[in-house]
C-alpha cells in the first residue's frame, strides 16, 4: 500500500481540525488531507472525487454530521464516513453508527491518538465488504448463465439422483415429455423411462459402474407414446457431497425415420439389383440355350439329312425282303417288323431334329377341329388298354392354322399322354391303362383342344423345363416333341399350355386363333 | 412297244439303286440301275427308259443337270427326283425346268408303286 489514503475531513473549527491534522500526521503511512471548513467547500471537494475516506465533525455550523453522512451516501460511491466527536456526544455517535456511519473517534487528545488505527481498520472492513460484494456478484453471473443455458437449451436436461428421483427439469424436457416441470419431477424416472426397454438396466449397471452412460433409450410421452432418444446420464457429486446423475436427452424420432426410410430404400435397391441380376442371368441363360439350339440345328441339318440316306436304304432292304418272302415264318415275319418299326422311329427322330431346326413357314388355312382331332387318333399309334374319349361340342368355331403342323402338334401331345400312362400296367382291358380325353372349346378369338391324360403327372421342377430343347425324362426321346410342338403352335398364331399334378394326370391345351371370317 | 414300263434308277448309293431295282423287278417294271450321272447318261444313250427316278446330289452330276442332259436326246422323258434334303435350291429349279414329282427319302415305297402304275398307264396308253 505506497498510494497515500486521501481523506476529505469537514470540521469548522480550526483548532480540532488542527488536533486531527496532527494525529494523523504522527503516522508513518501516508495520509492525505483535504479539509473543508464549510458545506459549500465540502459539496465541491466531494464532488471532485478521489477519496477514500470521509471524515466528519459532528456539529458543523448550519450543517451536521449526520447530513455529512446523508450527502456521502447519495453519491452512492460507498465511501465510509467516521465521524470525529466531542466528548459527551456518544449516544449521537451511537446514532451515527446505526445510519451507516463506519465508526466514530472522540475528539480527546487521548482518543484522537486512535484515529489512524481506526482509519486503517475500516478501510480494510470495506476492502473485504467490496470483495464479498465482488464475489457475490459473480456467483450472481455465473448462476445466471447457467440458468440461461438451462433454460434455453435444444436438449433436455434433467437433474436427477441415481435413485430416480428427479429435481430440475429444463422447458424442452418438458416439450419432448409433453408435460409440466411438476408433473416430471413427481413422475421421477419411472415415469418418463420406458420400463420394457430391454437396455434399461444395461444402461443403469453402465452408469454404476463407469459414472456414465451415454446411448439410446425408449422414453414415454404423457399420451402413453414410446419415442427413440439419445441419453447422456453422469454421476457427480453435489457441493454437499450428495451423489447426483444429469440425463440429456435429445429424441432421435425423426433421425430414426430417416434412418429407416434409408434402410427401406436400400433394401428396395437391393431387391431390384437381384431381380435385375435374376433377369439377366435368365438372359443368359436364354442366351446360352440358343447357342446351343443353333449348334443343334447345324447338326440336325448335316447329320438328319444323311441319316435319311440309310434309312431308306434300310426301309427299302425291308420292303424287298417281305416282297419275296411272303412265306416266311413268323419269326422272321416278326423281326422284318421290328427293323421296319425302329427305322420309322429313327425317322420320326431326324424329323423332329430337322422340323426343330428349321420350322416350315405355315401353309394356314381355315381347319375343322372336329377333323383335325379325328384326323390325328387315326394316325396315332394308341394302345388298345388307353379308353379314348371325345369332348368336341357342336358348332365349334375353325381354328387358322396349318392342318398338317396341328397334326404333327396333336399327334404329339397323344404320343405323350400315352407314354405318361404307360406305366399304368400292362393290362389290356380298355379303360385299366388310362384314360385319354381331348376336348374342345372356344376362348374369346381362340379355340382351345385340350389333350387329357390320367397319367404320372409331371413334377413342380420339371414344368418350366417341360419345352426346353433337349429336356427329356423318356427312355429313348431326345427332347424334342414338346420343343417342336410349342414351335409349331407359336409359328401358327397359338400356344401350348399345362396344367399338371404328379399322381393325377396331366393337361395339355393347344389354343389356336379362331378363322377370321367367324369371329 | 412291249407293255412294260421301262424305269432307269440313279443313285451315288449302291445300295439305294440295288434295293430300288430288285423292287422294281419284282413288280414286273423293266429297270436299268446306274451309280453315277454318266453312268445314266450312257443308259439313256443304249436303252428305252421311260421314267428317270434320279437322286438329286450325286459326286459327278446332279439329278437336274442329268435332267437336262437327258432331254437333249429324250425330250419327254418323265423325270422324278429323290432326295434326303427337301429344302435343297436344286429341286426349284428342277421343278422351275419342268420335274412333276419329287420324292422325299426314306422313300414311301407304295407311293411309288401306285405313282408308277398311274404314268404306265398314261406313258403306254394302257387301258385303266
Amino acid at each position: 500500500m505506497n498510494q497515500p489514503v486521501r481523506i476529505l475531513y469537514v470540521d469548522d473549527y480550526p483548532l480540532d481540525r488542527e488536533l486531527v491534522r496532527d494525529a494523523l500526521e504522527k503516522e508513518h503511512v501516508g495520509f492525505e488531507l483535504v479539509e473543508a471548513a464549510s458545506r459549500p467547500d465540502f459539496e465541491a471537494a466531494l464532488a471532485r472525487g478521489g477519496f477514500d475516506l470521509i471524515l466528519s465533525d459532528f456539529n458543523i455550523l448550519g450543517f451536521e454530521g449526520l447530513q455529512v453522512l446523508e450527502t456521502v451516501q447519495a453519491t452512492g460511491l460507498n465511501l465510509p464516513v467516521i465521524i470525529v466527536t466531542g466528548t459527551g456526544s456518544e449516544e449521537v455517535a451511537a446514532e451515527a453508527i446505526k445510519r451507516g456511519a463506519a465508526d466514530y473517534v472522540l475528539k480527546s487528545p487521548k482518543h484522537i491518538q486512535r484515529l489512524p488505527h481506526t482509519i486503517h481498520a475500516v478501510l480494510e472492513k470495506k476492502r473485504l465488504e467490496d470483495e464479498a460484494r465482488q464475489a457475490e456478484a459473480e456467483l450472481h453471473e455465473s448462476e445466471e448463465r447457467y440458468r440461461l443455458l438451462f433454460e434455453n437449451s435444444g436438449e433436455a436436461i434433467l437433474l436427477t439422483q441415481p435413485d430416480g428421483p428427479i429435481s430440475s427439469v429444463n422447458p424442452e424436457a418438458c416439450r419432448i415429455f409433453g408435460r409440466s416441470e411438476d408433473e416430471i419431477k413427481k413422475l421421477g424416472r419411472a415415469g418418463i423411462v420406458d420400463a420394457n426397454d430391454p437396455r434399461l438396466q444395461a444402461a443403469l449397471e453402465e452408469r454404476r459402474r463407469t459414472g456414465h452412460f451415454k446411448g439410446e433409450l425408449n422414453l414415454v410421452r404423457k399420451d402413453g407414446s414410446t419415442f427413440p432418444a439419445e441419453v447422456s446420464s453422469t454421476i457427480f457429486k453435489d457441493s454437499r457431497g450428495n451423489e447426483r446423475t444429469s440425463m440429456i436427452i435429445r429424441d432421435v424420432t425423426e433421425r430414426k425415420q430417416v434412418e429407416e426410410k434409408i434402410r427401406t430404400l436400400n433394401a428396395e435397391l437391393e431387391q431390384r439389383v437381384e431381380e435385375r441380376t435374376r433377369e439377366l442371368r435368365e438372359a443368359q441363360e436364354q442366351l446360352v440355350l440358343q447357342a446351343k439350339l443353333a449348334v443343334l440345328g447345324r447338326l440336325a441339318g448335316g447329320v438328319g439329312h444323311e441319316l435319311r440316306n440309310p434309312l431308306s436304304v434300310i426301309l427299302n432292304a425291308i420292303y424287298y425282303l417281305k416282297l419275296v418272302q411272303p412265306d416266311a415264318t413268323e419269326k422272321i415275319r416278326q423281326y422284318h417288323g421290328m427293323i421296319e418299326q425302329e427305322a420309322h422311329t429313327a425317322e420320326k427322330i431326324i424329323s423332329d431334329l430337322l422340323d426343330f431346326a428349321h420350322v416350315r413357314i405355315p401353309d394356314r388355312e381355315p381347319v375343322s377341329v372336329d377333323k383335325l382331332v379325328r384326323q390325328t387318333l387315326e394316325h396315332s399309334t394308341i394302345p388298345p388298354s388307353v379308353k379314348v374319349t371325345l369332348k368336341l361340342p357342336a358348332g365349334l368355331p375353325m381354328a387358322f392354322a396349318d392342318p398338317r403342323q396341328m397334326e404333327q402338334v396333336l399327334g404329339n401331345l397323344v404320343v405323350n399322354a400315352c407314354q405318361a400312362m404307360a406305366s399304368q400296367g400292362s393290362a389290356t382291358s380298355v379303360g385299366e391303362g388310362g384314360r385319354l380325353t381331348i376336348s374342345a372349346s372356344r376362348q374369346k378369338e381362340m379355340v382351345a383342344i385340350a389333350v387329357k391324360d390320367t397319367g404320372v403327372g409331371i413334377p413342380p421342377e420339371n414344368m418350366k423345363k417341360l419345352f426346353e430343347p433337349l429336356f427329356t425324362t423318356k427312355i429313348n426321346g431326345i427332347g424334342l416333341g414338346l420343343a417342336v410342338s410349342k414351335k409349331l403352335a407359336e409359328a401358327n398364331g397359338g400356344r401350348i399350355e399345362v396344367q399338371s399334378e404328379p399322381g393325377n394326370g396331366s393337361k395339355f391345351t393347344l389354343v389356336l386363333p379362331v378363322h377370321e371370317g367367324e369371329q | 412297244m412291249s407293255g412294260i414300263l421301262a424305269i432307269l434308277v440313279v443313285d451315288d448309293n449302291p445300295s439305294m439303286a440295288k434295293t430300288l431295282e430288285d423292287i422294281l423287278d419284282v413288280k414286273g417294271f423293266e429297270v436299268h440301275a446306274a451309280y453315277s450321272g454318266a453312268e445314266a447318261l450312257e443308259i439313256l444313250r443304249k436303252e428305252r427308259v421311260d421314267i428317270l427316278l434320279t437322286d438329286v446330289r450325286m459326286p459327278d452330276m446332279n439329278g437336274v443337270a442329268l435332267y437336262r442332259e437327258a432331254r437333249k436326246t429324250r425330250p419327254n422323258l418323265t423325270t422324278v427326283l429323290m432326295t434326303a434334303y427337301a429344302a435343297d435350291d436344286i429341286i426349284q429349279k428342277g421343278i422351275a425346268e419342268g420335274i412333276k414329282t419329287v420324292l422325299n427319302k426314306p422313300l414311301d415305297i407304295d407311293f411309288i408303286l401306285s405313282l408308277f402304275s398311274a404314268y404306265k398307264r398314261l406313258i403306254l396308253k394302257e387301258p385303266s
